[in-house]
């Protein structure tokens, strides 16, 4: 219910001219929160993870992800509040073979997590920590592979 | 670069491979095996695990020979080809029964165990369905999309689990290890069908030549990825051994479980850690069942000679078969577990692989 509220915030926000977007976000987030909290409508913590992932969402700049993981939330949210942990991890699962199975432009989308060994894992040196962009002498397996070591200056 | 034609990679055949042998009966083996074999009970997982080992050799060795006899082929034609019509029929019609039941036996293992440690007001068959969910769903991505899933999983999975052994490692007390005493005949022997369900999923490998992109370095792989399993279940039999002693471990029920109990991290926030990691279970668990629901739909559509658009309607009825024997009463699956499965190990890692070892030679000889 929380979330569904902030969706529709967000998309009110979206529509509305900056100057009231930012009424209805104050309205929303603090009055009807504050107001529901105190109707014992919905508790303290989940106002708290609903701002929070609301935030969290904003993190991600790539739009088309984070439209992807707004609808998926909703599925991580009903098998959670269905099964409980064994829900979580179900949906964990679901997610993880939804994006196993999807590849793009003949990479699969959760390179170089999987599948790194058709670049000897060299590809790891650019994903969750990246080592410093001097050291990295070879471009990512999906570009020009017909050139893999990049010119000097890093291009 | 990358195939998008079904074929995996090595590595991800390993991976499946390992996950498929970390199955629910890795939590009860300690305790059986302490109540076969006493103190030995360790040396008895290790030697039981190189024997699969060499068994493995065997498997893959034999499938190299057949399916050099008959290139391009798949199980379906190495049986019907090598064995004749009637007994390749026989043969694969086994093995879909194995699988069907080994899965049915995982799945009710599974969600007996969520029901009973998390979930007791819910009703089994709902936690049977969302396993099956979750299985499907693996099964639907294909043989690449489980590979990937495999890889992401032993990353993130096995990672955090050999952390928490680890911290068991400085907490046991290997004094009850001693004396150090060789496993007796008798306690090998008894210990070989407990240890052959860990490798149960060796099965796949029947299935897997044809969609490797190296098939060459398969029997190598196999090998390391099935040694590496065995040092883990040899090693998870020795830690709670050192943990509990023989006497108090053959009376536990899940130890493998249970020793994580005795692990305190300094400000940890969950009372209970050992039922988060039975996440590593349940991921394992829907590799081991996706694994079965797609190479059952291989199965029946190699028996019944059908092409690759027929897979949808087999891998939902394979679905809905795990869920119907997974219903079975407990005693009967049980029985499957404990009595039959480890014959039907037997016929299907020993002695199919030397009929088809014997198959291949004689092809090569013929031609």
């Amino acid at each position: 219910m929380m979330e569904l509220s902030f969706e529709l915030l967000r998309e009110a926000g979206i529509r509305l001219p900056s100057p009231v977007s930012s009424t209805i976000g104050i309205v929303g987030g603090i009055i009807i929160g504050s107001a529901a909290v105190e109707a014992g409508i919905v508790s303290p913590v989940v106002v708290i993870v609903a701002a929070l992932t609301g935030i969290c969402s904003f993190v991600i700049p790539n739009v088309s992800i984070v439209s992807g993981l707004r609808l998926s939330k909703y599925l991580v949210i009903f098998l959670a509040a269905a099964f409980g942990l064994p829900g979580v991890w179900a949906a964990i699962l679901l997610l993880l073979a939804h994006l196993s199975g999807l590849v793009s432009y003949g990479i699969p989308y959760l390179y170089p997590y999987c599948s790194s060994s058709v670049n000897d894992d060299l590809d790891w040196e650019d994903s969750i920590l990246r080592i410093p962009l001097s050291k990295m002498r070879r471009r990512p397996i999906f570009t020009r592979p017909e050139a893999r070591r990049r010119r000097e200056g890093g291009a | 670069m990358f195939a998008e034609n079904g074929k995996i990679s090595i590595r991800q055949m390993q991976a499946l491979l390992l996950l498929d042998c970390f199955g629910t009966v890795l939590l009860f083996l300690p305790a059986h095996l302490a109540q076969l074999a006493g103190n030995a009970c360790w040396l008895a997982a290790l030697f039981c695990g190189i024997a699969f080992a060499l068994l493995s050799l065997l498997l893959t060795t034999a499938l190299s020979r057949i399916g050099g006899r008959f290139p391009g082929g798949g199980l379906a034609e190495w049986c019907r080809g090598g064995l004749g019509g009637f007994f390749g029929t026989l043969f694969l019609l086994g093995l879909g029964i194995k699988m069907l039941l080994d899965g049915a036996a995982e799945l009710r293992v599974l969600g007996a165990l969520l029901s009973r440690l998390m979930l007791p007001a819910t009703p089994l068959w709902l936690l049977l369905l969302l396993l099956l969910l979750a299985s499907g769903a693996l099964a639907a991505q294909g043989l690449e999309g489980c590979g990937r899933a495999a890889e992401i999983l032993m990353l993130f999975v096995g990672v955090p689990l050999l952390l928490v052994w680890m911290a068991v490692v400085f907490s046991a007390e290997y004094a009850r290890i001693l004396p150090l005493a060789l496993p007796s005949a008798v306690g090998f022997w008894q210990s070989l069908p407990a240890m052959s369900i860990v490798f149960q999923g060796l099965v796949f490998l029947y299935f897997l030549p044809p969609d490797l992109k190296k098939p060459q370095k398969m029997r190598r792989a196999v090998l390391h990825s099935v040694l590496l399993s065995a040092g883990i279940a040899a090693g998870a039999v020795f830690f709670s051994l050192a943990a509990y002693g023989a006497e108090i471990l053959s009376e536990k029920s899940i130890p493998t479980l249970q020793m994580l109990e005795r692990v305190r991290i300094s400000g940890i926030f969950l009372a209970r850690q050992d039922l988060l990691l039975l996440w590593f279970w349940f991921a394992a668990g829907a590799i081991f069942l996706s694994g079965t629901i797609f190479f059952g739909a291989s199965l029946g559509m190699g028996l019944f000679r059908q092409g690759e658009r027929r897979r949808r309607p087999w891998r939902i009825g394979w679905m809905l078969a795990l869920f119907a024997a997974a219903l079975l009463p407990e005693e009967i699956l049980r029985f499957w577990r404990e009595q039959a499965a480890p014959w039907s190990n037997a016929v299907y890692l020993l002695l199919l692989p030397l009929l088809l070892l014997a198959a291949g030679k004689g092809g090569k000889a013929n031609a």
